[in-house]
């Protein structure tokens, strides 16, 4: 059976020709299988800039990779017919970064709700379109009363972004790609909402691509989590093994760094001395420079993915005695649901 | 610290560097009147870092929005005062609010990034900031920036001096808006409000969009500005994690009002209101996995609010006396602000938690 997604050596750059100073490699060489069955909450984090949109943005057709290709059940997303597009369109649904980008000012935000449901034909009477839309709006803390009739501005911005959660989740899609879905809401909602979105994936079989900074919601209820560092994978794989022994500088930087919502736990502010470089194609580790354990080969090539454990890969080579995996088998150490991925001690 | 969060209508200018009084903010929509801020008062001194955290459409953003006299129809300042510095806010007059905007008190807006002007390169719009204060004959630029009587050189400095303050390269200078991450975008942001170094900043959600390791970064940095000019800071956010390691004090919002104003050790240790605590206790872990469950129920409807305290429909420790009348903010302990009536029981429920807490250590 093909995998309902799959990325293949995609890589993007934006701006200017091949030596223009505004060129950046966004994404490099990123391959990623997202199998139909069963269904899995991967998170991807890591650094602003390191191109974790610009993948969101290539899974869903919106943009088109500079090399490499995206399938969907085995097609090129390039060459699909309007019926399989149409298709696509259902099953992958999306959750963008920005609730204040995405809406047409214009609209109510009955216009949102309503408009998938006629497109895709998901209610046969206008009471029904009424129990769906009141049934997603509740499901994200929302009160249909307060929010049905409203236009994008007159509401908050957790609101905002809960609206948008509540259209993916209507769609009842296989798919959901999630840019940051939460960033704006307080602990409760985040909680009831993540919850929500646990509870489909299991219930409706919906995998998520959780793209998220907030790496203790992700810890929570993702299967597998992807660290990406300047436009490539640093580390992947189960994420206990990730969370609580990072095996990367950056990962291990990353959750070092974590802010503990305790005033007597400090945050360590020594590790940040370096600021974030732009991306640009370079030989070598493109952490080499922020690398406290930094060595002379690391500035020469690029590490390939060395897998550390069954469960994890570390694109780094403080790790090369570990056999090395080829990219486009990522996907392969990925543990499923409720798999017990550990040999913690 | 004085947070006087109910002065009983005194007149006159306070000490404090801003202060807050009774603010109502209503919106008035179709289907009736929004009071999406009531009845609100507090304090902060200078250089004092205040948070402000509650449920999402609580409040928050229309209540810093209405510090800076930016509430726009339907929305209207219904009653209340704000004093910055002395100055009664709502007083002042279109041209001198302009001048105190940034100079005296500045925002960083929720999801700002996307107001940068997209046709702009970033260089332009950091010049454009200060040269329209310069114009307005700001007085409160003693850092003696006025692009208008720069060189290119100068202003290439200033320029790249406030990128480097926000951790961005100098290159970012030549770039458009589309060019940069939602990370980048919000860091510009926040070098724009910290360029004229006012007295209050008013960050919202000012990091949401950002990674752990460059969050840290830019709240250090508004701190090390910050306590440089000695303004103080309104920071709004969800982030617990970065209020416990930023601000002094934590204001919790529900359904437009404050319930609890705390320092912050207390907030995270020892809150009181029960909003509060259920707020905390939602707080997931990187330790270990927990249910992912919010606090049941839904905030209570704009236009139908409940009689007595809004969150009794919510709350496990409700009784009779709480859906019929109402308690305001009360200072029940030093320096602690908490509207509730259930406070003795609360507070017998805490006694008990540490006894046991301490037997178990045994
Ligand atoms: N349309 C574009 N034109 C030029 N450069 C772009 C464009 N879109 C993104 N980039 C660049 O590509 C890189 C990756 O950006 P992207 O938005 O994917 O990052 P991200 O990981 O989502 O960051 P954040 O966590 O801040 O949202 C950045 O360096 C950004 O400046
Ligand atoms: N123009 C408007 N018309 C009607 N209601 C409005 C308008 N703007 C805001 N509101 C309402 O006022 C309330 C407070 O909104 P506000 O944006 O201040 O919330 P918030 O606490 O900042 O929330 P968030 O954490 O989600 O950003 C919300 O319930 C919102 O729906
Ligand atoms: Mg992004
Ligand atoms: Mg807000």
């Amino acid at each position: 059976m093909s995998a309902l997604l799959e990325v293949k050596h995609i890589t993007k750059v934006f701006g200017g020709g091949l030596f223009s100073r505004n060129r950046t490699v966004a994404l490099q060489d990123f391959s990623l299988t997202i199998a139909s069955e069963p269904p899995t909450i991967t998170a991807v984090v890591g650094e602003s800039g390191s191109g974790k949109t610009t993948l969101a943005r290539m899974l869903l057709g919106l943009e088109t990779p500079t090399e490499g290709q995206v399938l969907y059940q085995g097609k090129d997303l390039q060459g699909l017919s309007t019926a399989e597009w149409h298709s696509f369109r259902r099953d992958v649904q999306v959750v963008f970064q920005d609730p204040f980008e995405v809406y047409n000012p214009f609209y109510k935000i009955d216009h949102v709700l309503k408009t998938p449901i006629a497109k895709f034909g998901l209610a046969k009477s206008q009471q029904e379109v009424r129990a769906l839309i009141e049934e997603a709006l509740q499901s994200v803390g929302l009160r249909p009363e307060n929010t049905l009739g409203r236009r994008p501005h007159q509401l908050s911005g957790g609101q905002r972004q809960r609206i948008m959660v509540a259209r993916a989740l209507l769609m009842r899609p296989r798919l959901i790609v999630a840019d940051e879905p939460v960033s704006m809401i307080d602990a409760s909602l985040r909680a009831t909402i993540l919850g929500n979105l646990r509870q489909l994936n299991e219930e409706f079989g919906i995998s998520v691509i959780y793209i998220t900074h907030d790496l203790t919601t992700a810890y929570q209820i993702s299967e597998n989590i992807i660290v990406m560092y300047s436009g490539s994978v640093a580390e992947a794989g189960a994420i206990d093994l990730v969370v609580k022994q990072p095996q990367h500088p950056y990962t291990q930087l990353l959750i070092g760094s974590v802010p503990q919502p305790d005033p007597d736990r400090r945050w360590n502010t020594e590790a940040t001395a370096a600021s974030t470089a732009a991306a640009g194609a370079s030989d070598g580790c493109k952490f080499f420079a922020r690398c406290p354990h930094a060595m002379s080969k690391c500035a020469e090539s690029t590490p390939p993915l060395f897998q550390t454990d069954p469960h994890r890969l570390a694109a780094c080579y403080l790790h090369e005695e570990s056999p090395s995996l080829p990219a486009e088998e990522m996907a392969s150490v990925f543990v499923g649901r409720g798999a017990d991925a550990s040999p913690l001690a | 610290m004085t947070p006087q969060p109910r002065p009983n209508g005194e007149a006159g200018a306070p000490s404090a560097t801003l202060q807050v009084r009774n603010l109502r903010v209503y919106f008035d929509t179709p289907g009736g009147v929004v009071r999406a801020v009531d009845d609100v008062s507090f304090s902060l001194e200078a250089g004092e870092r205040f948070g402000l955290v509650g449920e999402s459409g609580s409040g928050k953003t229309t209540l810093a929005m209405a510090l800076l006299r930016m509430i726009k129809p339907p929305g209207h300042i219904e009653s209340g005062q704000i004093w910055l510095d002395g100055q009664d806010v709502l007083a002042l007059s279109g041209e001198e609010m302009r001048k105190m905007r940034l100079a005296g008190i500045a925002l960083v807006a929720q999801g700002s990034m996307n107001s940068l002007n997209p046709v702009t390169r970033i260089r332009r719009q950091l010049l454009d900031g200060m040269k329209d204060h310069a114009a307005a004959g700001s007085g409160g630029a003693d850092n003696g920036a006025n692009a208008a009587k720069m060189s290119r050189r100068e202003q290439d400095d200033y320029v790249h001096d406030l990128l480097a303050r926000v951790g961005l390269e100098p290159q970012v200078a030549g770039m458009y808006p589309h060019e940069l991450s939602g990370g980048m975008k919000q860091r510009v942001c926040i070098a724009m409000a910290i360029s004229l170094r006012p007295q209050v900043i008013i960050a919202d959600e000012p990091t949401s969009a950002l990674d752990v390791v460059v969050q840290m970064q830019v709240m250090e940095t508004l701190r090390r500005v910050q306590e440089e000019v000695g303004a103080a800071v309104i920071l709004v956010g969800h982030d617990m994690g970065i209020m416990a390691q930023f601000v002094d004090r934590v204001g919790v919002m529900y359904a437009g009002k404050l319930v609890e104003v705390s320092p912050v050790r207390e907030i995270f240790s020892r809150p009181l209101h029960p909003y509060a605590r259920l707020l905390i206790e939602c707080l997931p872990s990187l330790e270990e996995k927990d249910d992912l469950e919010g606090i049941p129920g839904l905030p209570p409807s704009q236009f139908e609010r409940p009689t007595g305290c809004l969150f009794h429909p919510r709350c496990p420790h409700a009784t009779a006396d709480c859906a019929t009348q109402e308690q305001m903010l009360d200072e029940v302990q030093p320096d602690r602000w908490v509207a509730c009536h259930r406070l003795e029981l609360i507070h017998n429920l805490q006694q008990e938690t540490s006894v046991q807490e301490s037997e178990a250590g045994h």
